[in-house]
């Protein structure tokens, strides 16, 4: 997670802008830059779903293997009859993933990809110029 | 006749037709790596289904469930969190950035012939590993099922592998693939009725038999996966390895943009999620039903567990019903071994023909009509040495692979895609250095430990990943600080976000 934080932190400075700009403005037109004020409104919108989203999956996945190695007992507390807490932990994980996966697609659909399809225009608007 | 024999030839008539109809539509190499890109989200969560359930999954889940318990159904959990990871972090850049291969993604990020060759020796170590114990499974399986000998067995296998990929490239996969899915995920829910029925719908009854049966430690994690390391190296290798096995990740390139790869991610994490959920109740049932000295003494490895449980719940022994399961499951077995051969043959020849052949050897000067014709050989070449190497496995431990597959692709692979794709100043260096360090310390840590060596082992984890996952991020760090600041590759990352983001290139 640090990395991806980092490049795309990387990618939101101003720096960078001024960097890439005066690198390519020259005989690039205008429409690229705006394809690439688009993504950095995109990645910051990425970040803002996908960091909480991963951390949620990765703390419950392997924090449940890391119970599974250090804290077996726990995980044989009976809960529901015999299926004690481990395998409604494995349930809730199975569950937790589908839930997951549908909530990513909406948001991939209604946030980003207008965001993304827009930065394509932008960049393919260049191209025809 | 033999009923499996009997069912398997039916299958294995209607995928060599498949192959017939693939093979006079391939003739492109973007046909022969990807279909075309023409799959539909549906289509291609089938093929992933069939693509990522092994032999390992379709029948190891089970019986380590009927034998050890909650470790069994941890298995089965991870394969489904990988996806996770893929759906966040890798089906959509992959899709936006690359053509064919992992290799494709390397290049275009750092320009490099160096980092090619890297991606290049993490592909094809991966897929090795990954191919060598699949083709001597199928050589004890075949061998099991239907009375032939080993050798032959695994012949049979490499050889219709060859057909399907040398001819059909990755359409004919890729509905092999389907077939095998749909197969599969028949098989599972016929059974899981027929176990629901026998405890009146209610699952709960499985666990309170089989507690009652083997005691309540047997429902306790820990009775497999004895050292707690070797637990949390299964969660990660599987939570990021799956990131970097190229014989599943180049299914993205089958499908035409990265809404349609995000939806075929959505459609494996249900059809393949919901068959690693099965496993657990079939393992409980096979432990209930079966019982495990019935297990142990078919297969010690608990690896006839479903063709035994398929043969007790169709009638058991000798009846009409309970051959017919055991021969329907037993040929689904057959099927899904040689879906996931090709798919690893097919991944193989095309790292060997389009990123090594075409891209490296040749810096990218060959024509399309011989890319593919370099592909389809690379093709037999490999199938020939699997076979060759899955004979020369007999009797030698391959678990040690099965393991080494996984765990260089979460510690080479993950780690270098990862940085590609996400990290500014990562560059030639760092490729070569996660590469190097996160393939090497797999590899020995792998083989001085106890899936290997056994009591004389040197380190304790049968299952290197929670160590060497760290060392090859290290790696890719350090090799990315000593090859210095390449200002060129960092400029350039702009451009490379832009694709990653929305797949069309600024050029």
């Amino acid at each position: 997670m640090r990395v991806l934080l980092r490049g795309a932190g990387q990618a939101a400075t101003a720096r960078d802008t001024l960097q890439w700009i005066g690198g390519y403005m020259a005989g690039n037109g205008t429409s690229l830059e705006a394809a690439h004020a688009s993504i950095k409104r995109l990645i910051a919108e990425k970040l803002k779903y996908l960091v909480p989203m991963t951390a949620i999956f990765m703390v419950s996945y392997i924090g449940l293997t890391i119970l599974a190695g250090f804290a077996r007992d726990l995980l044989g507390t009976r809960v529901i009859g015999a299926a004690n807490l481990g395998f409604v932990l494995i349930a809730f994980n199975y569950l937790l993933s589908w839930g997951l996966a549908i909530a990513y697609g909406r948001i991939a659909a209604e946030k980003f990809d207008p965001l993304a399809a827009s930065a394509a225009v932008e960049i393919e608007g260049r191209g025809l110029k | 006749m033999n009923p499996t024999l009997g069912i398997f030839i039916v299958i294995l008539l209607i995928t060599l037709g498949i192959t017939y109809w693939a093979a006079r539509r391939t003739s492109t190499t973007a046909d022969f790596y990807a279909a075309d890109s023409q799959l539909t989200a549906a289509q291609n969560g089938f093929a992933l289904a069939g693509d990522w359930c092994s032999a390992a999954a379709f029948l190891g889940f089970t019986g380590l469930t009927a034998l050890y318990g909650m470790d069994g159904a941890f298995y089965a959990l991870g394969p489904l969190v990988a996806f996770c990871t893929v759906l966040f972090l890798i089906a959509e850049p992959m899709r936006n950035t690359g053509k064919y291969t992992l290799g494709d993604i390397i290049r275009s990020r750092m320009q490099t012939r160096t980092s090619l060759l890297a991606a290049i020796a993490g592909t094809v170590v991966v897929n090795f590993a990954y191919l060598m114990p699949q083709m001597a499974g199928a050589g004890v399986l075949v061998r099991l099922l239907t009375g032939i000998s080993y050798d032959w067995a695994v012949i049979f296998v490499g050889v219709s592998m060859i057909i399907y990929v040398a001819f059909g490239g990755m359409l004919a996969t890729t509905w092999v693939q389907i077939v095998k899915a749909v197969l599969m995920l028949s098989a599972g829910a016929i059974i899981l009725v027929m176990i629901l029925s026998l405890v009146h719908f209610n699952p709960l009854t499985l666990f309170a038999d089989a507690e009652q049966k083997y005691t309540a430690k047997y429902l306790l994690p820990g009775n497999y996966l004895k050292n707690p390391f070797d637990q949390i190296s299964l969660g990660l290798g599987y939570a990021l390895g799956l990131a970097g096995l190229p014989h599943v990740m180049t299914r993205f390139y089958t499908v035409p943009d990265a809404r349609t790869a995000r939806r075929s991610v959505v459609w494996v994490m249900f059809l393949a999620g919901a068959f690693f959920a099965g496993t657990t109740l079939f393992g409980l049932a096979a432990a209930n039903f079966v019982g495990q000295d019935a297990i142990r003494a078919a297969d010690k490895g608990g690896n006839l567990t479903l063709p035994l449980l398929a043969q007790y719940l169709g009638g058991g022994k000798g009846t009409f019903g309970g051959d017919i399961m055991l021969g329907f499951v037993a040929a689904v077995a057959v099927a899904t071994i040689l879906a996931v051969v090709s798919a690893l043959t097919l991944s193989t020849s095309s790292a060997i023909a389009h990123d090594f052949y075409v891209n490296w050897v040749k810096r990218g000067q060959v024509d399309g009509k011989r890319e593919v014709w370099i592909a389809r050989i690379s093709a037999v070449v490999i199938g020939v040495l699997a076979i060759a190497l899955g004979i020369l496995a007999q009797g030698v431990n391959v678990a040690v692979l099965v393991i080494l597959a996984i765990c260089v692709a979460a510690s080479a692979n993950f780690p270098v895609l990862i940085l590609s794709l996400f990290w500014r100043r990562f560059n030639t260096g760092g490729v070569v250095g996660g590469m190097v360090v996160g393939l090497v310390s797999s590899v020995v840590l792998a083989m001085i430990g106890p899936a290997m060596r056994g009591a004389d082992a040197l380190w304790p984890l049968v299952n290197p990943t929670v160590v060497s996952l760290p060392l090859g991020f290290l790696g890719a760090i350090l090799g990315t600080w000593m090859w210095g600041r390449d200002l060129e590759n960092e400029q350039r990352f702009d451009a490379f976000l832009l694709q990653v983001h929305t797949g069309v290139a600024p050029n």
